[in-house]
């Protein structure tokens, strides 16, 4: 047999599995760990750009006090809770604020949106499609709002133009959610993925185990009919 | 109830530092959107004064209009309309003379850096701040228009957009293209004169009048 197939009649037993809810946790959690040391390094990668963007419109108050915040909400949020949901939809939100103070910086440059998706992409990490809800809706809600304050003639950072037109709206959250709905689909993958792999484990854990027993059944069998003989 | 209390604690937190991002966009925001501080001593030649300007030694024969932009490297207002001047000039090319008047308090390095923007006109530097006392001008970004004559036809902000995006507004531009004309100077909001921007350095320890809200 290949040792790294598994037997059949594993597979089938595997089907049956469920996971108990500390089991799951075990399974993603180190892998949420990588998650969390990956958001840190990118969120401070942000804070890099955030301040090399301050020079281009000298935007320092904005910069220091809209980046120290958004990197303190995931920080504290992963101090104090850091196994739960809300820190991973924290983290989404995070960088969304990043997302937000990169294009105010840079007085709506178009390029800017694109750390949108790159944001979104390192969310896979955490294989929680949930988590990336809180943090795209905000970044949707928070674009309605300026557009709306934009139109109405407030003059704002944020779009290059006078008028923000709802077709330029409606291919902006378009894409940006389809976006997040091919990541959240990847992040649904890879946590089944995972799991998957918890079950076969303990699948072979068992089989293990009932192997060892029945040895060891086997074995005070035998030792008993050599002493009865 | 230590969880309990962790919980406060963190949305607490959370919600504090959400408030501080929303309150510092609005304020960032809000800061520019006021009108800059006049100087209280602020003397303004009126519209049609004649101004000669020997410092900025015209060559050109016969004058043409004068567009005088008056512009700090590190007033970030400066840079907003940056696009919108370029335009200016290469609209208008050869028929008006573009001049940047660069008032900094390290006038070298704002006029080095003021190279690097690649705007197509010639800067002076106006240290101490003199030629825009004589203008009127305490605030940048600010348009000066004087008519071949050297009469001061126009004087106020760009736009009433910081990034000149508003087309019915293009005062600068509306005045230049008046002035070409021989034509009057087109009827502007009040907007146009309320200059918007930053503080120029040469003001920055005078005192100055309250602004209206």
């Amino acid at each position: 047999m290949n040792p790294t197939s598994v037997p059949t009649e594993i597979v089938g037993y595997d089907q049956t599995v469920i996971l108990s809810r500390n089991e799951i946790e075990q399974a993603l959690g180190e892998h949420r760990a990588l998650g969390h040391r990956l958001i840190t390094q990118f969120l401070l990668l942000h804070l890099i750009i955030a301040l090399a963007l301050g020079f281009v419109y000298q935007t320092w108050l904005v910069t220091l006090t809209v980046s120290g915040a958004g990197l303190a909400m995931y920080l504290l949020s992963a101090k104090l809770s850091p196994q739960s949901f809300f820190t991973r939809c924290m983290a989404g939100v995070a960088l969304q604020v990043f997302v937000a103070l990169h294009i105010y910086q840079m007085h709506g440059m178009p390029e800017m949106h694109f750390f949108f998706f790159t944001a979104f992409t390192v969310m896979i990490a955490y294989c929680d499609w949930k988590a990336m809800w809180p943090g795209a809706l905000l970044i949707i809600g928070q674009h309605i709002l300026f557009a709306v304050l934009t139109n109405s003639g407030v003059n704002m950072y944020f779009f290059p133009e006078s008028f923000v037109s709802f077709t330029k709206l409606f291919f902006h959250f378009g894409i940006a959610l389809a976006h997040v709905g091919v990541c959240g689909t990847w992040a649904c993958i890879r946590q089944n993925q995972i799991l998957q792999d918890a079950r076969q484990r303990r699948v072979l854990r068992r089989s293990f185990e009932t192997a060892a027993v029945a040895g060891a059944r086997r074995y005070c069998q035998l030792l008993w009919t050599v002493m009865l003989n | 109830m230590n969880r309990v209390l962790t919980w406060c604690l963190l949305l607490s937190g959370e919600a504090a530092l959400a408030a501080l991002v929303g309150a510092t966009f609005w304020y960032q925001d809000w800061q520019y959107s006021l009108p800059t501080p006049r100087p209280a001593a602020l003397v303004q030649p009126s519209l049609g004064e004649t101004i000669l300007l020997p410092e900025l030694a015209h060559d050109s024969a016969p004058r043409r209009p004068l567009l005088l932009h008056f512009f700090n490297p590190s007033c970030p207002c400066s840079r907003f309309n940056l696009q919108h001047v370029r335009e200016l000039i290469c609209h208008f090319d050869k028929r008006v003379e573009v001049v940047a008047v660069l008032q900094a308090r390290d006038t070298e390095a704002a006029l080095a850096a003021f190279e690097q923007l690649n705007v197509p006109c010639r800067a002076i530097a106006d240290k101490e701040g003199k030629l825009a006392q004589r203008m009127g001008v305490y605030s940048t970004p600010q348009a000066v228009v004087l008519d071949a004559n050297s009469r001061l036809y126009y004087r106020g902000n760009y736009n009433v957009s910081r990034y000149c995006t508003s087309s019915e507004t293009e005062f600068a531009r509306l005045a230049v293209a008046a002035c070409l004309a021989n034509e009057k100077l087109p009827s502007f909001i009040e907007e146009a004169a309320i200059a918007q921007g930053c503080t120029l350095p040469a003001n920055s320890g005078v005192m100055q009048e309250i602004p209206a809200p």
